[in-house]
């Protein structure tokens, strides 16, 4: 099964395209909110590094969050719009889940996964044995998340590459696992059936507005 | 020739299928509702929204027109001038079927797409006879509020005469709305209550009326609004409330159309045309008819459902570099601003001249 696969939830936008769930071809950027004008060249040249037509590509796999809100939209939307034109179907799944899929076997379990969130918080998930999700992912505060992470999950091992900023007791590091790529996403996406897809973003924090604390006008609920 | 369009600039999500005489094949706008209760649109709700919908409504559109994707010869997406990240999820959906598929695809000037929605036309409704170029327009909306003269159907044949320098027409129903309680958005209920209202009872601030400019100003009604709910308390009784929008509707629309028939008469062209959301305003059509007819002027009106945001009018504004074999594929980028060259000031202060 051939797949292309796309994360843009943090500042590092990648693309891949895999044979199962054998890397072919990765492709990255890491400009500053240039998602959307970067993401097709990167296509293009994984394309032209496999010797792939689009049209032999069997599934799109994109990578759902938590992440920049307006990244993962970026992504999304994009491997959305590819699906439909080429008639496949798409399957979403997790950014911090593709973290921990994308580690080596020898890598132990649980697995928790971290990504810089801003605004003094991180996104965090934990992972058991075989990439089953401990829980969701959620937003925590910077300062006390990873001590409470560490009592949760006791002998974790951290990824991210925000992980020693942190001052994770025991951190793995790697290219493709320090921030959520497209990589990993392949992996998760292979054998995933359709009918398993995130099909909504995990925005985990909400839009940040508040409700006006305004009654309506007794007269309109009449007139109206 | 076959254009899809999208549009996701504000709070509706629209797909359209128009051939290349502006034929609506099909016009799908999913209107998003999760802002009601912020009394006003929230930008990233928007955004979410549109990704929500995006994909089910290009869909909807695709069935109803009864074409498949291979049936479209070149897709048109609005770009500018919106809210970002809304206009993003439209535009990236675009990308990806343009990539896809190997279709060009055109970024949209939102305001072009109004002032184009003149020329549609569905098969559901009575033949329009289009107006003939070039013609004056009024584009009045919640984020808009303009006049054109209009002399082709692409950018550069679009030339402001004058803007609000403050918010919008629509945007200041929607204040007054909420200053009164009625809600969001508040332009249906305002015009709804106005109907029964005497429009000079309550004593209002004119907006910007006597001037000849074609400039406008709203933000002085709605204060004059605000203050009067100050000294007043919201209105107590049905008739004041419909007194008080009745005085604000007419003040706005009486700026609109008097300076609506001094744009046609600086330009010297026979047809006006009034776009927009707030064209979809009962009091704002029925005078301006009656004011052309006076001064000899053509009035043509859209439908109303081209009035409001919608995928259909974006189509068409697409269709003419289209036609000519443009591709914006490795240059589409979004942007909060129109494309159109501008004659007025945002802000307070002296004007020269």
């Amino acid at each position: 099964m051939r797949l292309l696969c796309i994360e843009t939830s943090s500042r590092r936008g990648s693309v891949v395209l895999a044979e199962g769930t054998r890397l072919v071809a990765r492709a990255t950027h890491s400009e500053l909110n240039a998602h959307a004008e970067r993401l097709r060249a990167l296509l293009d040249q994984v394309l032209a590094e496999a010797g792939w037509s689009k049209h032999q590509l069997d599934r799109l796999g994109v990578g759902m969050g938590p992440g920049s809100f307006t990244g993962l939209r970026v992504g999304i939307a994009f491997a959305q719009g590819i699906a439909l034109g080429l008639d496949r179907p798409w399957i979403g799944a997790g950014s911090l889940e593709a973290m921990a899929a994308a580690c080596p076997a020898e890598v132990g379990w649980p697995r928790v996964a971290l990504l810089d969130a801003r605004r003094d918080e991180i996104f965090a998930q934990a992972f058991a044995g075989a990439g089953r999700p401990e829980g969701i992912a959620e937003a925590l505060p910077r300062a006390s998340g990873l001590a409470s992470l560490a009592e949760r999950y006791p002998g974790a091992v951290f990824l991210g590459e925000i992980g020693p900023a942190l001052g994770a007791p025991s951190v793995f590091r790697s290219e493709t696992s320090d921030l959520p790529d497209a990589a990993g996403i392949a992996v998760l996406v292979a054998g995933r059936d359709p009918a398993d897809s995130v099909r909504e973003p995990l925005y985990v924090r909400d839009s940040g507005a508040t409700p006006q604390n305004l009654p309506p006008s007794p007269i309109v609920r009449r007139a109206g | 020739m076959l254009v899809l369009g999208l549009e996701t600039s504000c709070d509706e999500t629209g797909a359209a299928i128009v051939d290349d005489t502006g034929r609506v094949l099909a016009d799908v706008v999913q209107s998003q509702v999760v802002h009601t209760e912020f009394g006003g649109i929230v930008p990233e709700l928007a955004s979410r929204d549109h990704l929500k919908n995006g994909g089910p409504v290009l869909h909807q559109a695709l069935a109803l027109a009864n074409v498949s994707l291979a049936d479209i010869d070149g897709i048109a997406v609005t770009c500018r001038p919106g809210l970002s990240g809304a206009l993003l999820v439209g535009v990236q959906l675009a990308r990806g079927l343009a990539w896809a598929s190997e279709k060009p695809v055109v970024g949209v000037d939102h305001l072009v797409g109004h002032l184009l929605a003149v020329f549609l036309s569905y098969p559901d409704l009575a033949p329009a006879d289009p107006p003939k170029l070039p013609f004056v327009a009024l584009l009045a909306s919640g984020g808009h509020t303009a006049l054109y003269r209009v002399d082709g159907f692409e950018l550069s044949a679009v030339r402001e005469l004058g803007a609000t320098r403050d918010d919008a027409a629509g945007e200041a129903f929607d204040k007054v709305a909420k200053a009164l309680g009625l809600g969001y958005p508040g332009g249906p209920v305002i015009d709804r209550l106005a109907k029964e209202g005497n429009p000079d009872a309550i004593p209002l601030a004119r907006p910007m009326s006597g001037k000849h400019t074609l400039e406008f100003s709203f933000s002085g009604i709605k204060t004059s609004v605000a203050r009067w709910v100050e000294a007043h308390g919201r209105p107590g009784d049905d008739q004041t409330l419909r007194d008080v929008c009745a005085s604000f509707q007419r003040r706005v629309v009486d700026t609109l159309v008097k300076k609506l028939v001094l744009a046609a008469r600086q330009e010297r062209v026979e047809t006006v045309v009034i776009a927009g959301g707030v064209a979809a305003n009962r009091e704002l059509r029925e005078r301006a008819h009656a004011a052309a007819t006076k001064a000899g002027l053509r009035l043509v009106v859209p439908p109303f459902r081209a009035c409001t945001d919608n995928a259909a009018m974006i189509a068409f504004a697409g269709l003419t570099r289209l036609r000519r074999g443009e591709d914006d594929s490795d240059a589409l980028s979004v942007s909060p601003k129109t494309a159109l060259a501008t004659v007025t000031r945002k802000g307070s202060g002296r004007r020269a001249g």
